[in-house]
């Protein structure tokens, strides 16, 4: 009995660690594609999108067969673990992933994905981030391939493209959320638009999240007459200080980033009638696709709508899965990261992948819109893959 | 009885990466480890001193931080930047508690969160120097110390890296156990009775505070770097206040002013939520259903259990094991 404490601690101890033990191996005709995101907290919701978006885009592919492998056919399985959004945590689940097999594993946002990197080469696995921060694909890893274009990218081609898409404009003011993703958009933005001769009059943070008072920023901003006003948030903050700038007297152009969606049109078409840019990161000019998407997201889930970090998941598990059939591998993660780039762009793909670097960070088409009498009007179809973005009029 | 206990606890988790090849329950582990040193330390200030800090996750973010610069961009090796790491966190924990332990009970705590927030957002947007928001990429593994008899070690694999976290968390619980059986620690533990009679009896209340919180501040620094040093990755998010409530619950749920308390705590709080990963949100409900129920139940947590109830009971039972 004397021994009887240590040795049942030790005994419950070790039972515990082998439950927690990656299980054996899958069967050869599954393969597990991971995805690490929060799926409680504050961010859950984000995080369920993301999980929604790879899983949908695995029932399609299965729908229709699956991928054929080496002459075999596989099935894909989505292994979604919970990070909370915690870089630490996020390792934790890799660790776990990669102990289940997974050889190919995508990552929500910037913290999380930059722990995970850390990974990516010494353990051989492929990483697939959906976050848009440079810094990603900066450090020489080579099993990275980011989903999304890059803030950069974005924000650069957005200068260009406002330089040609309404040159009357010279003076641009940027409001941008106060965190450092917002903070960089804007200041690639300006960087670019200062470039190209032009003036940016303000750039300055305010908390979108917690005020919705725009007062106190734009009697400062307007007095500076800018002929457009950047704001670098999403729907419902920009809505509200878009009809705030009205109330002031301000008549200018609203520009947004990638963050922002189609609601703005909803909470304040008439506010933005006429003089509004906006960057939408997905190939909306062939409405069967989405259509498409949106009738998969319902069989899944009737009162769920795909959003922007679902469509980059579902792009993210289809990329993976394309790779792994051009490669004719499920395991080898190098030969899945050299096939990929060959697999684009690829007919379900809703955000235009033309091609990718070799860092890693895509080249995708993007649409700038307006929203003219209660409804979206495409402008103009635009990527970048020299000094200067191409932009190609829409009627 | 209890050093044969405590010597064969050692050859156990000296002998796990043996057959624990496995990479995941050795990261589990290894995580563990590093929450262990970073709840004792809090344990320190919190358990045996009395005083409520919320804000050791800044303790531990400016440990991971300083080791971490002091690599990268300084060339300094694990070796020299683990311990200035502690000295510069130790060396903060001096500075605040100066001020904020003049102050008691909540009032300390809430001194000491808003001191966490501030580190947390000048790390956040001083770019220039903490790389913001981007965190810090690439942070090198220790350097192989080379040892009589054994050879070089090297801490590229994850057993090494598991030897290597639980050297230095025997490392804190030695110096801390020290501490609190010591004359100083009986001190401490009459300003956690009472400060005011303590100071009555002649004891210097602030003063012994103030080591404290550094002594503590120094661990939490240790843990910081340790981390920063593993994952190779930190950012804003490794000085986040939440971190500082995780180590309030590991605590809680082990027991407080207990030398065990803060593993057995590090060690539910860390395996559990992971075997439940497939609960989702339900996880959470359990997860504060549980926390409920030892903070009504358990007040001194688990260990607390252990020693009045459980242990006494098997005693009772098995009488010979009392000799």
């Amino acid at each position: 009995m004397g021994t009887l404490k240590p040795f049942s601690i030790c005994a419950l101890f070790i039972g515990f660690i082998f439950f927690l033990s990656p299980g054996l191996a899958q069967a050869q005709e599954r393969v597990k594609i991971g995805v690490c995101a929060p799926l409680t907290g504050a961010l859950a919701h984000t995080g369920k999108d993301t999980v929604m978006g790879a899983e949908v885009a695995a029932d399609r592919i299965n729908a229709a067969g699956g991928i054929t492998v080496a002459g075999k056919k596989v099935q894909l399985e989505i292994m979604a673990l919970d990070d909370q959004f915690k870089p630490d945590l996020t390792v934790t689940a890799v660790r776990r992933m990669l102990g289940s097999g997974v050889k190919v594993i995508c990552t929500l946002a910037s913290g999380p994905s930059m722990a995970a990197l850390e990974l990516a080469d010494p353990e051989g696995f492929l990483l697939l981030p959906l976050a848009t921060t440079p810094g990603i694909t900066t450090r020489g890893v080579k099993l990275v391939l980011r989903v999304p274009s890059t803030m950069d990218y974005y924000a650069a081609s957005m200068a260009d493209a406002l330089l040609s898409l309404r040159p009357q404009v010279e003076k641009v003011g940027i409001i941008w959320n106060p965190d450092p993703g917002s903070k960089a958009w804007g200041e690639i933005f300006a960087k670019t638009w200062t470039g190209h001769g032009k003036k940016i009059v303000v750039s300055e943070g305010f908390d979108f999240r917690k005020t919705t008072d725009f007062y106190p920023i734009l009697t400062r901003v307007l007095p500076l007459k800018p002929d457009a006003l950047l704001v670098i948030t999403m729907d419902e903050p920009l809505s509200m200080l878009a009809k705030q700038s009205r109330e002031l007297g301000y008549q200018g152009l609203f520009l947004t980033y990638e963050g922002c969606g189609d609601k703005i049109g909803e909470l304040a078409g008439k506010e933005i009638e006429g003089k509004y840019l906006g960057l939408k990161s997905f190939v909306v000019l062939d409405p069967r696709k989405m259509e498409n998407l949106k009738e998969a997201y319902r069989k899944k889930a009737p009162a769920v709508m795909p959003g922007t970090v679902g469509i980059n998941s579902h792009e993210g598990v289809y990329l993976a899965a394309l790779g792994m059939e051009k490669a004719g591998t499920v395991t080898d993660p190098l030969a899945i990261r050299q096939a990929i780039p060959k697999v684009v762009p690829f007919p379900e793909s809703l955000r235009g992948i033309l091609s990718f670097d070799e860092k890693g960070d895509n080249i995708s088409t993007f649409v700038l819109a307006d929203f003219i009498g209660g409804k979206w009007v495409y402008l103009a179809k635009v990527y970048k893959k020299g000094p200067k973005a191409e932009i190609e009029y829409l009627k | 009885m209890k050093r044969w206990s405590l010597l064969l606890l050692i050859l156990f988790l000296a002998a796990l990466p043996l057959w624990l090849t496995a990479k995941y329950p050795l990261h589990l582990l290894i995580m563990v480890g590093i929450w262990s040193i970073a709840a004792s330390s809090l344990n320190l200030i919190l358990g045996y001193t009395g005083q409520g800090s919320l804000g050791h996750a800044a303790f531990f973010g400016i440990g991971a931080y300083t080791s971490a610069l002091l690599m990268i961009r300084l060339g300094f090796s694990f070796w020299l930047a683990l311990p200035s790491a502690c000295v510069v966190a130790a060396l903060f924990g001096f500075l605040i508690g100066l001020p904020a332990l003049r102050t008691r009970g909540s009032y300390f705590a809430i001194a000491t969160l808003a001191f966490n927030i501030i580190v947390t957002i000048i790390i956040e947007h001083w770019e220039d120097f903490t790389q913001g928001g981007a965190g810090i990429s690439g942070i090198p593994k220790p350097h192989p110390i080379p040892l009589p008899l054994i050879g070089k070690i090297a801490f590229t694999t994850m057993a090494a890296q598991y030897y290597l976290v639980f050297f230095f968390l025997a490392l804190t619980l030695f110096f801390i156990h020290r501490i609190v059986h010591s004359p100083v620690g009986k001190t401490y533990q009459a300003i956690r009775g009472g400060e005011s009679l303590a100071e009555s009896l002649g004891v210097n209340a602030m003063a012994n505070k103030l080591v404290s919180f550094t002594v503590s501040a120094f661990f939490a620094g240790l843990a910081g770097s340790l981390y920063a040093s593993y994952h190779g990755f930190i950012s804003p998010d490794t000085t986040n206040f939440h971190i500082g409530f995780d180590l309030l619950i590991y605590l809680l749920v082990g027991g407080v002013a207990t030398l065990p308390g803060p593993i057995i705590g590090a060690v539910i709080m860390t395996l559990i939520p992971e075997s439940l990963q497939f609960l989702l949100e339900y996880r959470i409900i359990l997860y504060g259903g549980f926390l409920i129920l030892v903070v009504i139940f358990l007040p001194r947590g688990l260990v607390g259990l252990w020693r009045a109830s459980l242990w006494p009971r098997i005693r009772m039972r098995f009488p010979a094991n009392q000799r």
